[in-house]
């Protein structure tokens, strides 16, 4: 519907419509647009329409990630001591400051998640960020990009942790679509997610990190809410499929991932999955999926899970090498 | 004593207005890591101006004001650069579950938002969603009021236009 401008009688002008749209005109003047907009229908609605477009604005600014200021004071005082009396180094300094004080308030999944990884005991790093429970849950978390091919979302993620190449693990054969990525930033590098989805299957959510957990492999998990969860490790990096999907199916997802996932020459053959740690300059997933091997880097498959004489998804293609060594910068 | 005293209302000041500076960022621009380099560089700007603070009436129009200079260098750095940004990639998803239909309508108007002027869309942005008066969004923007009053009514026009003809594109539910 498109608002036609009536005529209006030379006192009340449009700003003054905008204006008492926006609650900045009172007294008298306000009064006078009231009675206005009382005989004017049609200008009524259009005032009403302007409201209904900030209140729909101020909505869509409540869905940016909040930020929680206690530890943003305390980064910044922390960062900015000293700095400010050091006038020579103060703009670096105050960059610094800043980074930090921006990487600490980045998003309460990313405080989560960084609380997590500094608590004794702590295993499930990635997990954390894909937990049912709490702000981090997969399905509800941000997506920084969706809509996009395999190959769109994979080049926006190599630009997005400054890789030249990532490719996100293809799992349509088993039959689920990549709904979307988000990179997510912690202490020691950041978290790339993917999220995938199969009819009412899922989300599922694959994560790759730099380091950070104190074991090699795990079993399939119990999350809670029908999520479970599988990690393992590589190298210096460790992933993790997190959903509310069937052991077996985890497990042979897990197999079809971490097919992707395994460096290049490897003697999986010969190794047990755990004893596969791959040298430090193995960098994020690669996929080629016309690669010959057909042996798995997860260890979803040794912990229980049997896809193939399972029945509801696909069997994995043959797996995949991988051939670029890079790490990600940190955010 | 005092020095210190000056730096915590500082930081202080400073802290109060990160939220409020990434939110519009962050919907001005769509892709939430260079709305981040932008605040960052913005109230890296902030910290190393000269000026003393206490001239500064108001600290929130002042800082939106680095933030829009921060912005028009770097367009600027980017254009010289032959670079662009690619607004069908960025599907930002922002934030928290709305129910469905609140959701797909804000859906709507982010996608609408980005058709039109950016100087039409900041001043909405300025005042529909950070709730500024007009004469701070017009410090912030270093324009006269006037022109924030055009802006404002020629924004909501295009914004209602291109609302009211709902059917072009695809909109998409983003988890």
């Amino acid at each position: 519907m498109i608002f036609r401008i009536s005529k209006r009688s030379a006192s009340i002008r449009d700003d003054d419509l905008h204006a008492y749209a926006d609650n900045l005109i009172d007294g008298l003047r306000r009064r006078r647009v009231e009675q206005y907009l009382a005989q004017h229908p049609e200008d009524a609605d259009r005032v009403a329409y302007f409201r209904h477009l900030n209140s729909d604005l101020a909505d869509l600014g409540r869905r940016v990630p909040d930020e929680d200021p206690a530890p943003a004071i305390a980064a910044l005082r922390e960062d900015l001591s000293g700095a400010l009396l050091r006038q020579r180094q103060v703009k670096r300094t105050v960059r610094g400051a800043v980074a930090s004080l921006l990487f600490l308030v980045a998003g309460s999944s990313a405080w989560m998640l960084s609380e997590r990884v500094s608590e004794p005991g702590s295993q499930l790093v990635l997990a954390a960020a894909s937990e049912p429970s709490g702000q981090g849950a997969a399905s509800d978390a941000i997506l920084e990009i969706s809509d996009g091919s395999i190959d769109e979302i994979s080049e926006w993620l190599s630009r997005r942790v400054e890789v030249e190449r990532f490719s996100a693990p293809d799992l349509n054969s088993a039959g689920f679509t990549i709904t979307g990525a988000r990179v997510v930033p912690r202490p020691g590098g950041p978290v790339i997610q993917i999220v995938y989805q199969n009819g009412d299957n899922g989300p599922l959510t694959f994560s790759v990190a730099k380091g950070g957990l104190p074991y090699e492999d795990s079993g399939i998990r119990e999350l809670g809410d029908r999520q479970l969860a599988v990690y393992w490790k590589r190298g210096s990096f460790t992933y993790s499929l997190v959903g509310p999907v069937r052991h077996a199916d985890l497990a042979m997802l897990a197999d079809l991932v971490g097919g992707h996932a395994r460096e290049k020459a490897t003697t999986a053959e010969k190794t047990p999955p755990a004893a596969q740690a791959a040298p430090e300059q193995v960098g994020v997933v690669l996929v080629d999926s016309t690669a010959e091997s057909t042996d798995s880097a997860a260890p979803a498959a040794k912990n229980g899970g049997n896809a193939s004489n399972d029945g509801t998804l696909k069997a994995p293609p043959p797996a995949a090498t991988i051939e670029k060594i890079e790490e990600p910068k940190p955010l | 004593m005092r020095a210190t005293s000056e730096r915590e209302e500082i930081e202080q000041e400073l802290t109060s207005h990160i939220a409020g500076l990434r939110r519009y960022a962050y919907v001005l621009i769509g892709d939430p890591a260079e709305a981040d380099d932008l605040v960052q560089e913005c109230l890296a700007r902030a910290l190393a101006t000269t000026r003393p603070w206490k001239q500064v009436r108001d600290v929130r129009a002042y800082l939106f004001t680095i933030l829009h200079n921060v912005h028009a260098d770097r367009r600027w750095r980017f254009r010289r650069a032959g670079q662009s940004v690619d607004l069908d990639l960025v599907v930002s998803g922002l934030g928290y579950p709305a129910p469905q239909e609140k959701r797909v309508e804000v859906h709507d108007l982010q996608r609408a938002l980005y058709k039109i002027p950016e100087e039409q869309r900041q001043v909405l942005l300025l005042v529909g969603m950070e709730g500024m008066s007009y004469r701070e969004a017009a410090i912030a923007l270093d324009v006269p009021i006037g022109t924030i009053m055009s802006r404002l009514s020629r924004g909501r026009t295009a914004l209602q236009a291109r609302l009211s003809g709902r059917g072009e594109g695809h909109l998409r539910r983003v988890k």
